[in-house]
């Protein structure tokens, strides 16, 4: 839980700027707000729960802080917003005096709406790039969602589980199931796909080295048939010459 | 004096009384409109091909790879202000990924299934489509960082590497963004949420001007309508509510992100500063981005508001390539792809220091 200090309160000095006064007595009563409750309620949240529902009650008794935390948050930078809401208003207020020369009527809502635009914007930008404010956020964010968070957990103790119905946690776990499976499956279809490719390589691999083999062995049959052929040839030729010289020696 | 200020006055009245006129006649605007065919899906991934509009495109495909942080269509918003129109005129043949809106089942999708996962899928449909090794991989914002990623992990994936408006070194006081990122509990936002909602993230958008996005933004379209009943002016105000629509859809078309990935990006890089650093791992594998050896093209804007040039300057000397080229053009974070430099300079530019590399 957010601590207050006192230092903070003496801080908060009331000024004697009208524009300050109304934002100062917010600091002021919201300071006395939480200093009361951190003596009072805030110790009260604190004892340990007993008894038949311990457990529950426990569980609900965290709630509390955990809004005042929140709430504590909000109020601090909805203060730091207010302080430089009127610090912009100021100075366009000043702003508005010099560049009308103190002319302040409806017909120059153009220019008023031009001061009236970059001041603000000016302002906030300034205060936006603090650590004041980048600080603030962070915290509100956290307790919104340590809020939000205790908020599920109580409507799916209290509600969603007695009423037989799904919960965020459980669906979440499908969830997770879920993409768990879906990453097995999309790598498995990865490896068949490796696979399968890998195998398709190596029967073309195997076709081209049966075709190598039938070429050989059609180059070879076609080498036998030619060798065939000319000896058929030289038989031929052989036979031609031995009937030529029968020839010669029979006339 | 008072008589001008009458007019004026009399002028805005009408302005707005017509610009109400026209809006509620609800314009037909549309978005995207480049002809594309889905070629690859995964999840709520989808690859898009964008029809080529050259007989012989450019051999190297380029893979476009957008943040997930709103959607892919700022690059096609309409048809004369369109980075996919004006690449695909120049030759190349192009590809996006559109992640699609993550839903609660997707909430465990980690920035290592984004990176090794969605983008390494699409670059290998795209390598077996072209019958190629290698692609042109060009990243926009976040997906700027995410190619940043990927080149250096599967290097021999990238032949060039294009970068537009992309953050690699997260420590900065420049952008209110990386101040207040610094200072937000991630784990709690992510644990509760799971999914993060775009609304949230939309919402500390809109918190880094709110006056003038809010307020003005409106104020500025009234202030540009014509209250002449003529052609020219009806074409005019036609034109302007549509491109002024088309923005205002892109603006709150946010997606939710996926918790996981949102929680590493967040930690690792907005809050560590890991990338730049090398520390940064993806399911156990760290990222050198001295692996990335191929030509960088990397491209800024010089009033970015989200991605301040200190961002993306850092990356050409945190990698080994040789041929590597750093721009700063003179517009902003959205300008740079919809501005008038956008048509006229920067995807000129793009397209020639890509045509002597591919």
């Amino acid at each position: 839980m957010e601590e207050k200090s006192s230092e903070k309160q003496n801080e908060r000095t009331a000024s004697a700027d009208p524009l300050k006064t109304c934002l100062d007595s917010t600091r002021e009563f919201f300071d006395t707000w939480m200093s009361t409750y951190q003596s009072t309620f805030g110790k009260l949240s604190q004892i340990p729960a007993f008894g038949p529902i311990r457990e529950k009650q426990g569980k609900m008794m965290k709630g509390f802080p955990t809004y005042v935390n929140l709430y504590t948050t909000w109020v601090e930078s909805n203060i730091n917003f207010q302080t430089v809401f009127t610090d912009a208003m100021k100075k366009t207020y000043e702003k508005m005096i010099t560049e009308t020369k103190g002319e302040l009527t409806i017909e120059k809502y153009k220019d008023f709406y031009k001061i009236w635009l970059e001041t603000y914007s000016e302002t906030l930008k300034e205060f936006m790039k603090s650590g004041h404010f980048a600080n603030d956020m962070g915290k509100l964010m956290t307790h919104f969602m340590d809020l939000q968070e205790y908020n599920k957990e109580m409507i799916e103790e209290n509600i969603l589980k007695p009423g037989n119905l799904p919960t965020k946690t459980e669906i979440d776990e499908i969830n997770k199931e879920l993409y768990t499976l879906r990453k097995t499956l999309k790598d498995l279809d990865k490896k068949i796909n490796e696979i399968s490719k890998n195998d398709e390589i190596s029967k073309n691999d195997e076709i081209s080295k049966n075709d190598e083999i039938s070429k050989n062995d059609e180059i070879s049959k076609n080498d036998e048939i030619s060798k065939n052929d000319e000896i058929s040839k030289n038989d031929e030729i052989s036979k031609k010459i031995d009937a030529q010289s029968e020839n010669k020696r029979s006339t | 004096m008072n008589q001008t200020n009458d007019i004026n006055l009399n002028n805005d009245f009408n302005k707005f009384v017509k610009g109400i006129e026209i809006l509620m006649k609800s314009p037909d605007f549309s978005v995207g409109t480049t002809p594309s065919e889905i070629i690859y899906t995964e999840d709520k991934m989808r690859l898009i091909h964008y029809i080529p509009v050259v007989e012989k495109p450019n051999p190297t495909p380029i893979l476009v790879t957008y943040a997930l942080v709103n959607r892919y269509y700022i690059l096609d918003l309409q048809p004369d202000k369109s980075v996919i129109r004006k690449l695909l005129s120049e030759g190349f043949d192009l590809y996006v990924i559109d992640w699609g809106y993550p839903s609660g089942s997707d909430r465990y999708i980690t920035l290592d299934d984004y990176v090794n996962g969605y983008i390494h899928n699409s670059v290998n449909k795209i390598k077996d489509i072209h019958k190629t090794d290698k692609i042109t991989l060009l990243g926009v914002c976040q997906g700027g960082t995410f190619a940043v990623m990927y080149s250096a992990l599967h290097p021999n994936n990238v032949m060039n590497l294009v970068t537009v408006v992309s953050p690699v070194n997260f420590d900065t006081d420049k952008c209110l963004l990386n101040i207040w990122a610094k200072n937000l509990d991630i784990d709690k936002i992510v644990d509760y949420y799971g999914i993060v909602p775009g609304d949230l993230l939309n919402a500390g958008f809109l918190l880094l001007d709110p006056f003038r996005l809010l307020i003005d933004k409106y104020i500025g379209l009234f202030e540009r309508v014509e209250c002449g009943e003529d052609a020219t002016c009806k074409l005019i105000n036609e034109e302007n509510i549509k491109n002024f629509l088309r923005m205002e859809k892109w603006i709150f078309d946010s997606p939710d992100q996926a918790g996981e990935a949102f929680r590493q990006f967040m930690k690792d890089c907005y809050q560590k500063n890991l990338l730049i650093k090398n520390e940064m791992t993806l399911n156990g594998k760290t990222i050198n981005l001295k692996n990335i050896n191929m030509p960088l093209l990397n491209i800024m804007a010089q009033y970015d508001h989200l991605v301040s040039n200190d961002q993306s300057i850092p990356l050409n000397d945190a990698v080994s390539s040789v041929d590597k080229e750093l721009l700063i053009f003179p517009t902003g974070h959205i300008g740079i792809f919809v501005g008038s430099k956008s048509q006229k300079e920067v995807c000129p530019k793009i397209a020639e220091w890509l045509k002597l590399r591919s």
